[in-house]
């Protein structure tokens, strides 16, 4: 047996192989993948997520029976810390346990089904763009697991904005039209604003606890009195969990930035512009959820601050209802899919706000199956209709495309909440734990995200089922509609195995023999112990059984909402929707606009900014800097410069008097100076 | 053995191993039966390299010839940066000297000669070792600056150098002449002990006029930019990278030996070195702003350089930086000497070719380096890399030997010299990033194909990866110079 698998400090050792296979895949194919042909490109592509994937399943392999695999790297970076505390040191550590464990091989999983289903979607490219989406995809996965794998905040930074970096090349894959370089620009944009949250959240964390290390923070936060005040640093005076909290909103702010929660969700949908397989990897699947790993992750310092979950838990739920009802009336089938997107973002941080931090990870495990399986299928209808992303200009598509008919509608079941798909578990667990949870900063947040929550369920279940009506039954509405054709096997096995996952993902969620809770909960609770405790000692949660009526509420609210679908556009009332738009024209024009959110925010934010900036850049840069400061300067030196010239005529004399000039000024100066 | 100095032998196997080579490719031409030369070039390196792992194998420290040099880490380190240099510069001077049909065993043979000068120099604890080492090595660079005799810019250069070097040389010697008068002893040891005497201060001005010369500082600069720019270019990397690296070795022994002991920057003597570094730091970056021609500006960019070096020497006199500041001073003169080389390589490359005795005003003008990106991307790669360098930008090492010098300074509470420092460089960053303009955003004026040869690749290669490598993990190799530097008291 070789020893990686045998000994888990030889497994340790190889930790960053996994980020490394697809960093030297994209090294190799950004070099020379255009010269080699499409066929060696796929090759090292996939071969290096195939590696990755080998790698972290061994890693994962130890994390189920239990060991922690942490890689203690070298310092990387040693500053001192704040008024003279023993130095910061920040390694290059990796750590594998059961969060970051089942992360990596979401990641490395369902990245490596994406690169296959990729070979064919992009096989239209030529050379250079193939090799250069690629290069991408592979440096996305590499950023996304160091995201993943950094045992400090800091190597998660890294990560953080590798993966921003990618999603931005990425969103403009095709630059050479306007507006899908803005849609990246829009990304990349609005995610800096919330990197900048998470500088800041990083930096108080630093000055608070001296450490950026999540095994330290842990350490520390365990015996931690949330009410003593802090002597040194930036926050001396403050308790405890006025710092913290005040750490995690910024954590938060840059958690909302690359999980599209409100008020900084308007890239995701536009985000949509790149290539379908994109969409699915890094904006259904894993990047975004970036967002809810961060909050999980330091789920310990969460349980010290009530204030910050609560603020968690209302975002999330706002964000879960509102894009649930802008996806109500998108046409676009891709737009759709994004707004339920950021809709299931939402519910992942009710759960992990309300404390139910393996809830949350869980709905991001099924999330990742489902709605990647529900993207790769549109790029399929895609793929089939030549391009056409109308949704109203489908329909019928059952018989034509009878795999990625059978894949979209189990997806679409799942995300739904259909029993005993994923999606019901996950969802109904967060919404169940939401209800009985007592936030002491404010008591009633879990009962309004219920609320919100279920109200977002039923939407839920009402525009995925219409989605899939009008794309797949009833008669073909366009000529392109009659002869869409399904695609290659190498797409649609992806399909189904995404599919397969999204039905057997229940496993994790079913209850436990002989103990209270699931399957996933008992195994993801090392991770979340410490916070666990925490809250139930505040009595933030409550320790034994709920009731089991939200479960069914849930279920039922499910199946009204496909019904109401099912009646409006493939039932009886095949007018109603067309009446409804008729009757409040205004109203479906608001949310045909997405509530106008992106005007508002350039009339309130880009507007005055772009004035701003133009004024700037007239009196401050071309007048003083440039005129005055840089020519001006400039002018100046060059001036000088040509008149001490004068001096260097090449004279051997002169530069001999010079000399001796110079000497007798020096001895001068010193027998001046020094001589008593 | 009854008293025969079997150490102080040993301790001079470095500069033994350089004398060997050079008489071994001298005597190579007398056997020489056809005019294929490549292998000199060869010799060269593999003696500079063995001089070099002599001098980190050191089979002997300690003082030796009555305390009048030493072995340490400091010598040894400056032996093994001279020796780098001069490696370097045998293979750029291979691939220049060959596309002029003039490479004969004379060049690597006087540069072997002016090596061990600057190893012996990096030892010397004594005024007149020190004098001898500095005729050791003058002489040979002399000599290697009217190495091509038939045109008329290297003689000119050479005899100014000669004339003006004389004259520093007398400077040094009479400061000496005054200090043994005031102290009775020639060994920088017992400098101290006059101190505070006029005839003392006299002396250690008159000293650091004399090396103030070799390091090109300001106002002993003014052969610099005519030396430089009439020497062969490869003999301009030569002494821009060796020269100075010795002359400052000297320099820090010399300057911490008469101030040890004293409160920082309180004798008259750092008044002198401070001096001349403001003068240095100004004139030097100011004068470097009009050039067009790029060898003439790398001269005057030496010049600048000098003056961040004094201020790292000075830094160096206060106890509690002192590690730092010699770590700084060490780093920076490796760091320079690659950089330096590397950029006098490309300019050597871009240089006129049509007949040996024909040196047009233009030969380096800016306008040659116009889109020389497009033409040689590598070429222009590479100079962007030294530039940047010089320059003081990360993630190169010129910046990391910067920030170490004017941490220091301001640890020594030099501040306005620190201040001045980081004016200046930034002052620096113009003309550097003129060139760079030139390369990557002008169009191609000139049609001429830049020298190309197998030697000067490598050569080029292995400054860029210095100054790449040095730049993101300098942390060996500042280690290694702190531990160099504390040695010295």
């Amino acid at each position: 047996m070789p020893p990686i698998v045998a000994s888990p400090t030889a497994a340790e050792s190889y930790l960053w192989a996994i980020i490394l296979f697809p960093l030297a895949g994209a090294i190799v194919n950004g070099l020379i993948g255009r010269r080699i042909g499409k066929g060696n490109v796929t090759l090292i592509a996939l071969g290096a997520m195939v590696g990755a994937l080998v790698v972290s399943t061994i890693a994962f392999t130890w994390a189920l029976q239990g060991t922690v695999l942490h890689f203690r790297g070298d310092p990387w970076i040693r500053v001192a810390g704040p008024d003279g505390r023993a130095l910061i040191s920040i390694g290059w550590g990796l750590l594998v346990d059961r969060l970051s464990g089942t992360m990596i091989m979401v990641v490395t999983g369902v990245g490596t089904l994406i690169h296959i289903y990729s070979a064919s979607y992009m096989s239209h490219e030529d050379d250079t763009g193939y090799a250069r989406f690629f290069t991408y995809l592979n440096l996305f996965v590499a950023a996304m697991l160091t995201l993943v794998l950094g045992d400090t905040l800091v190597l998660t930074f890294v990560g953080w904005e590798g993966v921003g970096l990618c999603s931005y090349l990425l969103i403009g894959f095709w630059y050479t039209d306007p507006a899908k370089a803005f849609a990246g620009r829009k990304a990349f944009v609005t995610n800096r604003i919330g990197d900048f949250g998470f500088l800041v959240g990083l930096f108080a964390l630093i000055s608070i606890f001296g450490t950026a290390s999540y095994g330290d923070l842990q350490a520390i936060a365990r015996s931690l009195d949330p009410a003593a005040a802090i002597q040194v640093g930036t926050f001396a005076g403050r308790t405890y969990q006025w710092a913290i909290t005040f750490a995690l909103l910024g954590l938060f702010v840059g958690a909302c930035g690359k999980s599209a929660q409100l008020p900084l969700y308007v890239w995701l949908p536009d985000a949509m512009a790149g290539p379908t397989p994109v969409s699915a990897l890094i904006h259904a699947a894993t990047m975004v959820t970036a967002g809810v790993y961060l909050v999980a992750r330091n789920a310990f310092l969460f349980s010290l601050a009530p204030a910050a979950m609560a603020t968690v838990t209302i975002v999330g739920a706002l964000t879960a209802l509102f894009a649930a009802l802008i996806a109500f009336v998108q046409t676009d089938i891709k737009k759709v899919l994004a707004y339920s997107t950021v809709s299931q973002l939402g519910f992942m941080f009710i759960g992990v706000g309300v404390g139910a931090w393996w809830a949350g990870v869980l709905h991001l495990v099924t999330h990742a199956f489902f709605k990647a399986c529900l993207f790769l299928g549109a790029g399929s209808v895609m793929h089939g209709m030549g391009d056409e992303t109308d949704i109203r200009k489908m329909g019928g598509l059952l018989k034509k495309m009878p795999h990625t008919a059978a894949t979209f509608g189990i997806a679409t079941l799942a995300i739904t909440g259909f029993v005993p798909l994923s999606g019901f578990w996950s969802k109904d667990a967060i919404l169940g734990n939401a209800l009985f949870s007592h936030n002491p900063a404010w008591h009633q947040v879990g009962e309004i995200a219920y609320v919100l929550g279920t109200l977002a369920a039923l939407g839920t279940a009402f525009y995925m089922s219409r989605v899939f009506f009008l794309t797949f039954v009833g008669k073909p509405r366009t000529h392109a509609a009659e002869h869409a054709h399904e695609s290659s096997p190498v797409m649609t096995i992806p399909l189904w195995i995404l599919a397969i996952l999204s039905i057997v993902a229940t496993v994790l969620a079913l209850p436990v023999h002989g103990q209270l809770g699931h399957l996933f909960e008992r195994f993801v609770e090392p991770v979340f112990a410490a916070g666990t405790a925490r809250l139930l000692a505040v009595e933030h949660l409550h320790a034994g059984e709920h009731p089991a009526w939200p479960y069914f509420a849930a279920w039922g609210v499910a199946a009204l909402g496909t019904l109401v679908a099912w009646t409006m556009y493939a039932g009886p009332a095949l007018e109603a929707p067309r009446k409804l738009a008729l009757a409040f024209p205004r109203l479906y024009r608001f949310a045909y606009d997405k509530f106008r959110v992106d005007e508002l925010y350039e009339f309130l934010v880009i507007e005055p900014l772009r004035y701003l900036a133009y004024i700037l850049w007239r009196i401050v840069d071309v007048f003083a800097i440039d005129g005055l400061f840089v020519n001006g300067v400039a002018r100046a030196v060059g001036a000088a410069g040509s008149m001490f010239r004068v001096a260097q005529n090449g004279d051997l004399q002169r530069y001999a008097a010079v000399m001796a000039v110079a000497a007798a000024v020096i001895l001068w100066t010193v027998l001046g100076a020094g001589g008593r | 053995m009854n008293g025969f100095p079997t150490n102080d032998f040993v301790a001079l196997l470095p500069i033994a191993i350089l004398t060997v080579g050079a008489l071994a490719v001298l005597l190579s031409e007398v056997f020489l039966v056809s005019g294929r030369r490549g292998y000199q070039a060869a010799i060269t390196v593999v003696f500079a390299v063995a001089a070099g792992a002599a001098a980190i194998a050191r089979p002997y420290s300690g003082y030796v010839f009555n305390r009048q040099a030493v072995v340490d880490d400091f010598s040894a380190f400056v032996t093994v940066v001279v020796c780098a240099g001069l490696a370097l510069s045998a293979l750029v001077g291979a691939g220049w000297l060959r596309a002029r049909n003039a490479e004969r065993g004379e060049f690597y043979g006087l540069a072997l000669f002016g090596t061990a000068g600057m190893a012996l120099l990096g030892m010397a604890t004594d005024l007149l070792v020190a004098f001898i080492a500095i005729e050791v090595m003058s002489l040979a660079t002399y000599s290697l600056a009217a190495y091509l005799r038939r045109g008329k810019r290297p003689s000119e250069a050479a005899f100014k150098y000669l004339v003006l070097g004389a004259i520093s040389s007398a400077l040094f010697l009479y400061g000496s002449a005054l200090l043994y008068g005031a102290s009775g002893s020639t060994l920088f040891g017992e400098l101290a002990k006059g101190r505070g005497s006029p005839l003392s201060l006299a002396g250690l001005s008159l000293v650091a006029a004399g090396i103030a010369f070799k390091i090109a500082a300001v106002p002993f600069h003014a052969w610099t930019p005519d030396v430089y720019e009439g020497a062969p270019t490869p003999v301009t990397a030569f002494m821009a990278a060796g020269v100075k690296a010795a002359a400052f070795a000297l320099l820090a022994r010399i300057f911490l030996s008469a101030e040890a002991g004293t409160a920082a920057q309180a004798t008259a003597f750092s008044g002198v070195i401070s001096g001349l570094a403001v003068l240095t730091m100004i004139f030097g970056n100011l004068l470097a702003v009009p050039q067009r021609s790029v060898k003439r500006m790398l001269a005057y960019s030496s010049v600048a350089h000098a003056g961040y070096l004094l201020v790292g020497v000075l830094s160096a006199s206060v106890a509690g930086v002192r590690e730092k500041a010699l770590a700084g001073l060490l780093f920076y003169l490796a760091v320079y000497a690659a950089t330096a080389i590397g950029a006098f390589t490309v300019v050597g490359a871009l240089e006129r070719r049509s007949r040996l005795d024909d040196e047009p005003a233009d030969a380096w003008d800016l306008e040659r380096f116009a889109g020389l990106a497009r033409r040689r991307p590598g070429l222009a790669f590479a100079m962007a890399v030294f530039l940047l360098s010089l320059a003081g930008i990360p993630p190169t090492a010129g910046f990391i030997g910067k920030l170490y010098i004017f941490q220091a300074a301001i640890g020594a509470q030099l501040y306005g010299l620190a201040i001045l420092g980081v004016l200046t460089s930034a002052m620096g960053i113009y003309y550097y990033l003129r060139v760079v303009v030139y390369m990557y955003m002008r169009p191609a004026a000139g049609e001429a194909e830049p020298l190309s040869s197998a030697a000067t690749s490598v050569a080029l290669a292995a400054a860029v990866a210095v100054v790449v490598v040095l730049g993101l993990v300098a942390d060996p190799v500042i280690r290694l110079a702190q531990a160099a530097g504390a040695i010295l008291l």
